[in-house]
């Protein structure tokens, strides 16, 4: 939502209609994503994910937004204090950063 | 009640490893700044699916929890970068990457 504001309020209409350019660079780069691509693919079906299993059984999936809120409030407390001062810290930056100077 | 069908974990670790390529391989090759915004957003969504696809499958809500501290960070790198887009517009008329390089020397 906010990138489709930002793209709105920039007018960008020839530089995001303009086409992909072919660069030597470009394609050895797609080339080796494509490579790890198959790394990936090849990881995951070689050989089936193994862990230690948790206490959240499924028969606990109707109850899945009380057990989230419980583990979020309490194992996962300070992380979420951090992430709200995070955000706070990001909210002012935006509005000080995008703000006309007078 | 209804049942969630067993599809096995191997498909979607697949489907994220899909998505997280699309995201490089945009984020390589574009060089409008909005776009490869977009696509690191659907590189860190990739991964948020393979944290909530082990989640699922290891019956373990950690991975959930992780999956919602990676959008807490999206939104906020989303809100400060939005922002440097636009000011970087004000000043310099674009922002196309390959134009944007007075931090090099």
């Amino acid at each position: 939502m906010l990138i489709v504001f930002v793209i709105m309020l920039l007018d960008l209409e020839n530089e995001l209609r303009s086409r992909l350019k072919i660069v030597y660079s470009k394609v050895i780069g797609s080339f080796l994503v494509v490579l790890f691509l198959f790394g990936i693919l090849y990881s995951v079906v070689a050989k089936s994910p193994t862990g230690k299993m948790g206490s959240y059984a499924p028969d606990k999936v109707s109850a899945n937004v009380k057990a989230v809120g419980e583990v979020l409030f309490t194992q996962y407390l300070f992380p979420f204090e951090i992430i709200s001062v995070l955000l706070v810290a990001a909210i002012i930056g935006a509005v000080v950063l995008s703000k006309k100077r007078t | 009640m209804w049942v969630v069908p067993t599809i096995p974990p191997a498909l979607y670790l697949m489907l994220s490893g899909v998505l997280f390529t699309i995201g490089v391989i945009g984020a390589l090759t574009r060089r409008n700044a909005i776009v490869v915004f977009m696509c690191i957003e659907l590189m860190l969504n990739a991964v948020n699916l393979t944290f909530v696809t082990f989640s699922r499958f290891l019956q373990s809500l950690d991975g959930v929890m992780f999956a919602f501290f990676v959008m807490a960070v999206a939104a906020a790198e989303a809100a400060v970068g939005l922002a440097i887009f636009v000011m970087i517009y004000r000043s310099r008329e674009t922002i196309n990457l390959d134009e944007i390089n007075i931090l090099k020397w």
